[in-house]
């Protein structure tokens, strides 16, 4: 047992972020969303209706993940990666959707992967192989997007570009970000609403002003957390 | 992704694989010519030649080429479910059962299809075994079915010595046939045929779901596939195709291990493309392999076994080679 008493729902056009300490249980929470792990109490619905209740094939045009470095051994190229996002949906016997095709290299144009489109993801430093997990997620199409660590390996520039670019699209899809995260700027950036799991009996939820305190905080990591506003936002920092 | 590469690529490949069939028709301890086959085949006239070919060549190339195939096919999805580029079919310990059961059967003095039969028997308990001592239905860890398979395969490896340590030098030629691999005693049938096509047929249907699967299991999940059903089905698909294969022909090595690397080297890397590509190379690989192994050093016959890694390994290493050099 992880945690107990952890009840939320994410609306439409929501940005979530889930804080807490290594083996709290984030990724695992996010599992249990994307329906690969089964909750031992309670349940996940999902527009109303069960986890449960959906087959694999239309969880996965609702509710998609991004993960926490996927490593392959066998070859596949940027191009071929991306275009997997597409799996959930119908296609025809054995030829390309040329729809999906077209769709990909749109994305990969978007987020500059084209010149890298056709090498294999083994020679791809690990920033490259995040971005093109985004590109996969992305392809994907879900209404609910769970992000597991998005903005590992990714320098600055990248981890505000690409999450700008992301809800932005999840804005005009009207879909909804759940983060699990252990950059609190970050999220405090990019989410509006927080889970912040401080042990297996005390989970706390509501919006950025109530949850994200130095008090907080230093509870849940259990180490001496301060803030200081600049410019009309606040930043936290371990003393 | 699919591109005309890879029609070309089968192009070429079904070009192989007919001049395989060929070299394998004309070739033997009587040189044919092709318009010999056909005349032999249109309007037999020499009862000689057209008994050699209806009853020994024409089936000894269907038995190389299907065996390839099959061999072919269990390896691509072997290397896709446990997702590491050293599976081969034999990997689940399929070929030490079949060769401690098919030495049983010799050693009982048992001849023709008992001793087939009891092969089966023993690459089926073989699989039986691993999967059950890993609990792979309850708790699917595939490095655990790896390993299980390994030790497993060991076993039989230490049964096979004990048993080739005591037994009498005549018994040891045919028992060297299951180790090997050789087509001389090989009969496929119907059987055969019909899991080659269902392979071919089923493996396209189901290429886009290997890619994803070849992602691992989470990313697999993620992306709308139903694991379970279809991973437990993967694995007896790929062991049963393994051991008919083993029961005629021994564990011939190096086919299907080589040929999808070969070809993924080559661009295949979809297994839409992969699966019927690799099948029709490992078919006409086995056979061109057990042409020679029945030309190079005539009237004496070498195991097609020895003849594939021969071939394999140079042509595998020079592909490598130059795919690094690009």
């Amino acid at each position: 047992m992880l945690c107990r008493n952890l009840n939320f729902t994410i609306r439409n056009q929501e940005s979530w972020a889930l804080l807490g300490r290594n083996g709290a249980g984030k990724t695992t929470l996010l599992h249990c969303i994307l329906g690969i792990i089964k909750p031992t109490e309670g349940s996940i619905a999902i527009d109303s209706v069960p986890l449960q209740n959906y087959t694999r094939r239309e969880l996965a045009k609702r509710v998609g993940i991004l993960f926490q470095d996927e490593t392959n051994s066998l070859p596949a190229t940027v191009l071929e990666s991306v275009l997997l996002g597409r799996h959930p949906y119908p296609k025809p016997f054995f030829r390309d959707c040329p729809e999906d095709l077209r769709s990909v290299e749109d994305l990969l144009r978007e987020l500059s992967l084209e010149t890298i489109k056709n090498r294999k993801i083994g020679s791809l430093s690990g920033g490259e192989v995040q971005r093109v997990a985004i590109a996969m997620l992305l392809a994907q199409e879900p209404n609910i997007f769970l992000l597991d660590e998005p903005n590992n390996n990714l320098d600055v520039g990248y981890q505000i570009n690409l999450l700008e670019a992301l809800k932005h699209k999840i804005n005009k899809k009207k879909g909804s970000i759940l983060m699990a995260t252990h950059d609190i700027n970050f999220a405090a950036r990019f989410c509006e609403h927080f889970i912040l799991l401080l042990n297996k009996d005390e989970i706390l939820i509501g919006n950025k002003q109530e949850i994200l305190s130095p008090q907080n905080l230093s509870k849940a990591y259990d180490c001496q957390i301060s803030s200081i506003s600049a410019e009309g936002k606040t930043f936290f920092y371990p003393t | 992704m699919i591109n005309f590469k890879h029609y070309l690529l089968l192009l070429f490949l079904l070009g192989l694989a007919i001049f395989a069939l060929l070299f394998s028709l004309l070739s033997g301890s009587i040189d044919l010519s092709l318009t010999q086959v056909i005349n032999q085949l249109s309007n037999p006239t020499d009862e000689l030649l057209s008994q050699v070919l209806i009853e020994i060549r024409i089936p000894r190339t269907l038995a190389g080429f299907t065996i390839g195939g099959l061999l072919a096919f269990s390896g691509v999805i072997m290397q896709v479910l446990l997702r590491n580029p050293l599976a081969d079919p034999y990997i689940l310990g399929v070929s030490g059962g079949a060769a401690v059961g098919a030495l049983c059967a010799v050693l009982l003095g048992l001849s023709g299809l008992l001793i087939t039969n009891l092969a089966l028997v023993g690459a089926l308990f073989s699989i039986f075994l691993v999967f059950g001592l890993s609990s792979a239905f309850r708790n699917w860890s595939s490095t655990r079915l790896l390993l299980t398979g390994i030790v497993v395969s060991a076993g039989w490896g230490a049964i096979i010595n004990i048993i080739l340590a005591t037994t009498a030098s005549n018994n040891v030629q045919s028992i060297l046939f299951w180790l090997i691999g050789d087509l001389s005693q090989s009969e496929v049938g119907f059987n055969h045929y019909l899991l080659l096509i269902i392979g071919l047929i089923g493996g396209i249907a189901i290429g886009r779901s290997l890619n994803v699967l070849s992602r691992g299991d989470t990313v697999a999940l993620s992306l709308g596939l139903n694991l379970g059903f279809f991973k437990i089905l993967l694995y007896f698909a790929a062991s049963i195709f393994t051991a008919m294969a083993v029961t005629v022909a021994g564990s011939v090595g190096f086919v299907g291990l080589v040929t999808p690397h070969i070809l993924r080297l080559l661009g295949a890397r979809d297994h839409r493309i992969l699966i019927p590509s690799s099948m029709i190379l490992g078919g006409s690989f086995v056979t061109i392999a057990d042409s020679l192994a029945r030309t190079v050093i005539a009237p004496q016959q070498l195991p097609v076994g020895a003849l594939t890694a021969v071939i394999g390994v140079p042509a595998f290493l020079i592909i490598l080679r130059t795919n690094i050099k690009r």
